[in-house]
């Protein structure tokens, strides 16, 4: 069993201290990979508070055979995906809102990006399309294997690999020769 | 940005929240396969209302939109014994379907009957490879579905105070001249499905129409099949199934335990455990079960339970379409069985297009290869279908069990331009010939037929 499912399992036991030890572990880091599917970091706080709280709530949905942050990756897309189908859209009446969801993003990258290299490497992905970006985001940032990231994204493990055999190709376009390491 | 212990605040109240919510729906995890077998043999045993399937709609009232329906009258075809094709293949269907649409670790409900039903009518809009594929799938040609669906839901009795299982469908499309649709397919599915037409503007109105009509037809236990209507969407082609049956020997209060069910990882649930002694035995290689039959015994709740150590997926993957209606045939009535069966309700929701493709129907869903051309023709171009959804809800109590099922199969066209109108002169008309300069007919006439 990994880690963080040790510590879910501690916290179901009785052990407060543990859920708080995977929420600094995973909560802003799943609103960050949230951010990346809704682009709107206030919609990814709620929808990351929405997966914690059915974790609490409903416990048992969690079996042990994915990884913990691979399950929890996974709920967190699927919200991400449902959020992104009834969303209605909404225009910004006021340039502070702008600036406030912009704010917002900036403190998110703060807590989650820890170095340069991180920073260069978030900004060249962003560049990336869509599925891509959240495959190079689940195996690089989040540390998840091939087939964690697929089981996340509801793919084959072929798929993502492919996927990352081409991201690699283009992240040496944008960022050089390092963008290619970097996988 | 909030901090974390405010985060953590407002999940925990969050998650009080849910919890509440998912209490006073008693949700217990259940072997899938129940739920699996509950469908299969309500659909083995399926009572229609007399005559053709479905209900017929002409009294369902509509204060909106022009009901296509008015100018089609379903021909009686009469009912015959249910043909020996058909139930084998349909219980296959219902298994691979079952497979292919359900989660590993979670409680999951299909209608595989409520599915066909609505295939069945597209089926009938379809040509070349796509219906090719969707035969395969079937297990049958269509028109031996038709008569198999016809047959065998016409045949069947019923008694509406102890048991009834309902089934409408309704075929609704985008009004605005853009689309024609063929009358043929229209009127083989009032014959086949009993299936009413409406005419619709596909917009917010629509949707509450089509989301009344589930309502209404699966008695308020799904009460919305859809949120919205995109622009793409030119039809949606739908069944509601209601089952509500009596047990045969309703329990008493002293049946009636609170115990633990232990739950898919190891966890333990409080549930409301109902006692009885059954004289319905199944077994088979790691799995034994049980059969509790409604009233009249026309409808059954079978359970399959595979033995200790090994999962229900294991149990669900060995099983094929012959198998299971093997077992489902071939009761053991010499035991006493002493029963436990949890009060549970759950409520799922399927996308069952990516299902439906590893079935095996691709062209169906794809854009450039989908031959729906028996439908109708869109001024879009090509139709297809985009997705189909399915509701479900089971409840099981000491009073017996309500079931619903809603299917919808959204066809869309492949663009859509809302300056496009067709006008088809296939029907009586006025015409005349005029001079533009004045904008005066000179000959005014009127073609009631042509004549050879």
């Amino acid at each position: 069993m990994d880690q963080d499912a040790l510590l879910f399992r501690r916290y179901l036991e009785g052990d407060e201290s543990a859920f708080d030890k995977l929420m600094e572990g995973l909560f802003f880091r799943l609103v960050y990979f949230i951010d990346g599917i809704v682009h709107d970091t206030f919609a990814a706080e709620d929808i990351a508070v929405d997966v914690f709280a059915e974790l609490v709530a409903s416990p048992k949905r969690f079996d042990g055979r994915a990884g913990f942050k691979t399950f929890v990756f996974m709920m967190g897309k699927s919200r991400a995906l449902n959020y992104l189908k009834h969303r209605k859209v909404v225009e910004f009446t006021e340039l502070s809102e702008a600036e406030g969801l912009a704010a917002e993003r900036s403190q998110l990258e703060e807590k989650v990006l820890h170095s340069e290299r991180q920073r260069v490497l978030a900004e060249a992905i962003a560049q990336l399309p869509e599925q891509m970006r959240q495959a190079v985001h689940l195996v690089y940032f989040e540390g998840l294997s091939y087939a964690q990231a697929a089981k996340a994204m509801d793919m084959s493990a072929k798929y993502v690999d492919n996927m990352l055999q081409r991201a690699k190709k283009q992240l040496a376009g944008i960022i050089g020769e390092e963008g290619r390491e970097l996988l | 940005m909030r901090t974390i212990e405010e985060f953590k605040e407002e999940i925990t109240q969050r998650s009080q929240v849910k919890a509440k919510r998912n209490k006073r729906r008693n949700i217990a995890v259940i072997s899938t396969c129940c739920l699996l077998v509950v469908c299969v043999v309500c659909a083995a045993v399926l009572i229609p209302p007399r005559g053709p399937v479905g209900r017929n709609n002409y009294n369902y009232t509509r204060p909106e939109g022009r009901d296509l329906m008015a100018s089609l009258k379903p021909v009686a075809l009469g009912t015959k014994a249910a043909p020996d094709a058909g139930a084998k293949e349909l219980a296959d269907f219902a298994l691979k379907l079952f497979k292919a649409t359900a989660k590993d670790g979670e409680n999951t409900l299909v209608s595989p009957l409520s599915a066909i039903a609505v295939l069945g009518m597209v089926a009938n809009g379809a040509g070349g490879e796509t219906l090719s594929q969707m035969e395969k799938v079937f297990g049958l040609p269509v028109d031996k579905l038709n008569d198999y669906l016809h047959s065998y839901v016409g045949s069947l009795p019923q008694s509406a105070d102890k048991y009834k299982l309902d089934m409408a469908n309704s075929i609704w499309f985008r009004d605005d001249g853009s689309l024609k649709v063929n009358q043929d397919f229209l009127q083989k599915n009032a014959d086949y499905y009993g299936a009413a037409a409406y005419a619709e503007p596909f917009d917010a109105e629509t949707v509450k129409n089509i989301n009344d009509w589930v309502k209404k037809n699966t008695d308020g236990m799904i009460e919305e099949i859809i949120d919205d209507i995109n622009p793409s969407e030119v039809m949606h082609l739908i069944n509601a199934l209601a089952f509500d049956a009596y047990w045969e020997t309703p329990y008493k209060s002293h049946q009636l335990l609170n115990t633990t069910f232990n739950g898919r990882h190891g966890s333990t649930d409080k549930v409301l455990m109902m006692n009885s002694t059954e004289s319905v035995y199944y077994s088979g290689e790691g799995f034994e079960g049980v059969g509790k039959p409604y009233k009249d015994g026309k409808y059954s709740f079978v359970a399959l339970l595979p033995e200790m150590g090994s999962s229900v997926e294991d149990l669900v993957s060995s099983l094929d379409g012959a198998k299971l209606y093997e077992i489902l045939s071939s009761p053991q009535k010499e035991f006493r069985v002493e029963t436990q069966i949890p009060k549970f309700e759950i409520e799922y929701e399927a996308q069952l297009g990516d299902a439906l493709k590893a079935m095996g129907m691709k062209d169906l869903f794809d854009s450039d290869l989908a031959d729906l051309s028996g439908i109708g023709r869109s001024a879009a171009g090509k139709l297809f279908i985009g997705s189909v959804i399915q509701k479900t809800y089971i409840s099981v109590d000491e009073n017996g069990t309500k079931a619903a099922a809603a299917t919808d199969a959204i066809a869309y066209a492949t663009g859509f331009d809302p300056n496009l109108r067709f006008v088809i002169l296939d029907r009586p008309f006025l015409y005349m010939l005029v001079d533009n300069q004045t904008n005066t007919p000179f000959f005014i006439g009127t073609v009631m037929d042509i004549e050879k």
